[in-house]
């Protein structure tokens, strides 16, 4: 194995005649070296540089300030001495297919500029300022120097630049080239406003002036009232949900019955469905409606890693075909590490479980809007997580607010999905908004039946005295070492994956695991009153993915 | 080792040939012209008297404790091909126009390179003081690590990660200038402690 190497070491050479008559002399600092490549690099590879080590960090921010200082007394010439110049945060701004903004951090000048103008606006008109100007202590130095301000917010974005793509020809939707911002700036967000607002009226003139004709051309085949988008694979919208047929309303489950008679429908429909989900027909219609535009913006965003890709609807979207948004973040997949949903709405509502892949994806954050949701989102989402390979499964923080669809006994089937699974699935944390799931109902859910499946070493309340509100609880999976953790501060359900010492239970429940899976079976067995096999343990089930069988074997 | 890209230049039977000796004790002979494009050798001649020929030809090989016998092959052969460029002290001579078989060369050159190599180049070349050397390397590093993560930043240079976690947390969210205005915060405070520590102890 190589051996680590301090870069901040002196060079030297000796003469080795002899010790005592060696000319040692000390040669430039090994630092110059490293600045003179760190002359080469672009802002955002000098921020990563910064990261890398501490001699590293002093080197760059010691020139970098050197250059601030002289920049401030009198403009580098750059063609002279390149300056260090280290990348700002940027999040780019897809504001429609013809204009994408850059967005940046002020900067330490315009935050001046910002103090002085308002300092000036201050003395005419007495307002108060919306930054935050506070005094360091009194140096030699220039007097603007000794302002250290702070952004409103570290968030706070400002206009930096944008582009607009020319409409000549007819490929122009999306052509960007924003290498240019990728080398000065640190991008990991991308923010689509109304994604792909402008299919609703592109699908609304295909549809509406031919009439359907069976057996025709996509064109052709566009009846409004059965696929709003003119998709073979009809749309979950409220009329043709299968939720509806499986005696469900509103995805809520009525009785025990009525909800294995649903798991078990709604499992067959998926499985078809899942089928179909980019399927070569499905391919063929979105790329027909695409006409290359989503694959030219994936190509522009591709060198974006990681991105954090941000879906965002301001106005109610009727027609827009959801799956345009599904397939922009197939094509974007690769680099894809966190991906917030907020506001999408639509007249279909599609299964967010079933379109939305969870390989490597580190954050989820779902906003529902008040009413018209596209998405439906509940815990088959966070089940499938669990389903996902080990070595494809990333340590994931979920945000939920607004899933009216997930339930307190849908949050309670998937913490017993995790503490049967085979492996301990590691997950920072799932929040869930208190006004969409009260966490009363999930504690009395616990109450009234905490340990249905499970033998009660499994599950624990550790401040069974507090109140319902303040009361924790933890969950332990199976092999034990790890536990859910569940907390509320009133604002958020908060499900925390932490590591717990192992208990001598489930130290034994590890050594024997058979023999656990084998009773587990039998009570299934006994409770059911049907002669299951051992292959559908809830482990094998799990692993197999086979959700009508896993969901069934809750009730 | 290999010889490298296809035309190299090599010492000539009548150069007066400058001796110089590896980390490992191998000596190796550069033509005079060659070692002037090293500010090292030229302040080392210059301290130990080497400014004729006769005493180069008399002279004991200089030791370069730093430089292992990769390296000073690849050096050589890089400062036999630019012999008749200017010497160390011009800065900058390389950004000019110039002769296209030698850009080539230079980038037949570079591409032999692994990264450890091309490291142990890089090192070198700043100890030699080899300036048209240290920017093509320089330039090569930073091609390197472009679009590189942190984490394979630091396998590249064999660097560890000598931040705390906190630390780290803190810098991957920082706004640059911030931290660039409290670096700076921090030099003054230093030198402030600096400044006082005397007067204190007088």
């Amino acid at each position: 194995m190589k051996e680590k190497r301090s870069l901040s070491r002196k060079i030297t050479f000796q003469q080795d005649k002899s010790p005592e008559s060696s000319n040692r002399t000390e040669m430039v600092d090994q630092d110059r070296g490293i600045l003179e490549v760190f002359k080469r690099c672009d802002p955002v590879t000098l921020r990563k540089c910064s990261q890398v080590c501490r001699n590293w960090r002093h080197i760059i921010l010691t020139r970098a300030a050197q250059q601030e200082d002289q920049n401030i007394i009198q403009k580098i010439d750059e063609e002279e001495e390149p300056a260090l110049r280290i990348a700002s945060f940027g999040r780019l701004y897809v504001a429609d297919r013809k204009r994408i903004i850059l967005e940046r951090l002020l900067t330490k000048d315009e935050l001046l500029q910002q103090e002085n103008d308002l300092l000036m606006d201050e003395k005419h008109s007495a307002i108060t300022p919306p930054i935050k100007v506070r005094e360091s202590k009194t140096t030699a130095r220039d007097s603007l120097r000794n302002l250290t301000i702070t952004p409103t917010k570290l968030n706070d974005s400002v206009y930096a630049d944008q582009q607009v793509a020319a409409e000549d020809g007819t490929s122009w939707a999306f052509s960007w080239n924003v290498n240019q911002w990728l080398k000065d700036y640190e991008i990991k967000e991308v923010v689509c406003h109304n994604f792909c607002a402008f299919l609703e009226r592109e699908v609304t003139e295909m549809a509406e002036p031919t009439p359907y004709v069976a057996g025709t051309n996509r064109q052709g085949t566009i009846p409004h009232a059965q696929s709003i988008a003119g998709l073979n694979t009809p749309p979950w919208s409220p009329a043709n949900s299968p939720f509806q047929t499986s005696g469900m309303s509103g995805g809520q489950i009525a009785t025990t019955t009525n909800g294995t008679q649903y798991l078990r429908d709604i499992s067959t429909t998926w499985a078809r469905h899942d089928l179909q989900i980019w399927s070569g027909e499905t391919m063929e219609e979105v790329s027909a409606l695409s006409s290359g535009r989503i694959e030219r913006l994936a190509r522009v965003l591709s060198e974006i890693n990681p991105l954090h890709l941000v879906i965002k609807d301001t106005t109610r979207r009727k027609r827009r075909p959801l799956r345009m948004v599904f397939f922009a973040i197939k094509l974007l997949r690769k680099n894809l590490r966190e991906l917030t949903l907020e506001n999408l709405t639509g007249s279909e509502t599609v299964e967010l479980g079933q379109w939305l892949s969870l390989n490597d994806l580190e954050r989820l954050i779902i906003k529902q809007p008040s009413e018209h949701a596209a998405l439906r989102v509940d815990e088959k989402l966070l089940c499938k997580w669990l389903r996902i390979p080990e070595n494809r499964r990333a340590r994931i923080s979920i945000e939920l607010h607004g899933c009216k669809e997930l339930k307190a006994e849908g949050l309670v089937m998937f913490i017993k999905a995790w503490q049967l699974a085979p492996a301990v699935c590691e997950f920072n944390w799932i929040k869930i908004d208190c006004e969409t799931l009260q966490p009363v109902v999930f504690l009395a859910l616990m109450d009234t039946k905490p340990n249905e499946r499970l033998s009660a070493k499994l599950f624990r309340e550790f401040t069974q005295k507090a109140s319902l509100k303040e009361r924790k609880v933890l969950f332990h999976h199976e092999r034990g070492g790890s536990a859910i953790r569940f907390s509320t501060d009133g604002k958020m359900i908060t499900l925390e994956c932490i590591d717990v010492p192992a208990t001598k239970t489930t130290e034994t429940r590890k050594s024997s695991r058979k023999s656990v899976s084998r009773n587990r079976t039998l009570e299934i067995c006994q409770r059911g009153g049907r002669n299951v096999s051992r292959k559908e343990s809830f482990t094998n089930l799990l692993a197999t993915g086979d959700v009508a069988r896993l969901m069934k074997s809750f009730f | 080792m290999a010889d490298g890209p296809s035309g190299a230049k090599k010492c000539r039977d009548d150069d007066v040939l400058f001796r110089v000796k590896s980390k490992e004790d191998r000596e190796y002979t550069l033509s005079k012209k060659a070692a002037q494009l090293s500010g090292t050798i030229h302040h080392y001649s210059e301290n130990y008297g080497l400014d004729n020929d006769e005493a180069i030809m008399k002279m004991e090989p200089m030791s370069l404790l730093e430089v292992s016998s990769e390296s000073l092959h690849h050096i050589i052969r890089w400062c036999e091909q630019h012999r008749n460029c200017p010497i160390w002290e011009e800065e900058k001579w390389w950004q000019n126009e110039r002769d296209a078989e030698l850009t080539k060369w230079e980038d037949e050159f570079m591409a032999e390179m692994t990264s450890e190599t091309l490291y142990n180049l890089f090192l070198a070349a700043n100890f030699l003081d080899i300036k048209c050397l240290l920017d093509k390397c320089a330039q090569s590093v930073a091609d390197m690590i472009k679009g590189k993560s942190v984490d394979e930043i630091r396998e590249i240079w064999m660097l560890e990660n000598d931040f705390t976690p906190e630390e780290e947390e803190k810098i991957k969210n920082e706004n640059p200038w911030e931290a660039i205005l409290r670096y700076q915060e921090q030099l003054e405070k230093e030198k402030e402690e600096q400044a006082s520590q005397p007067a204190a102890s007088s």
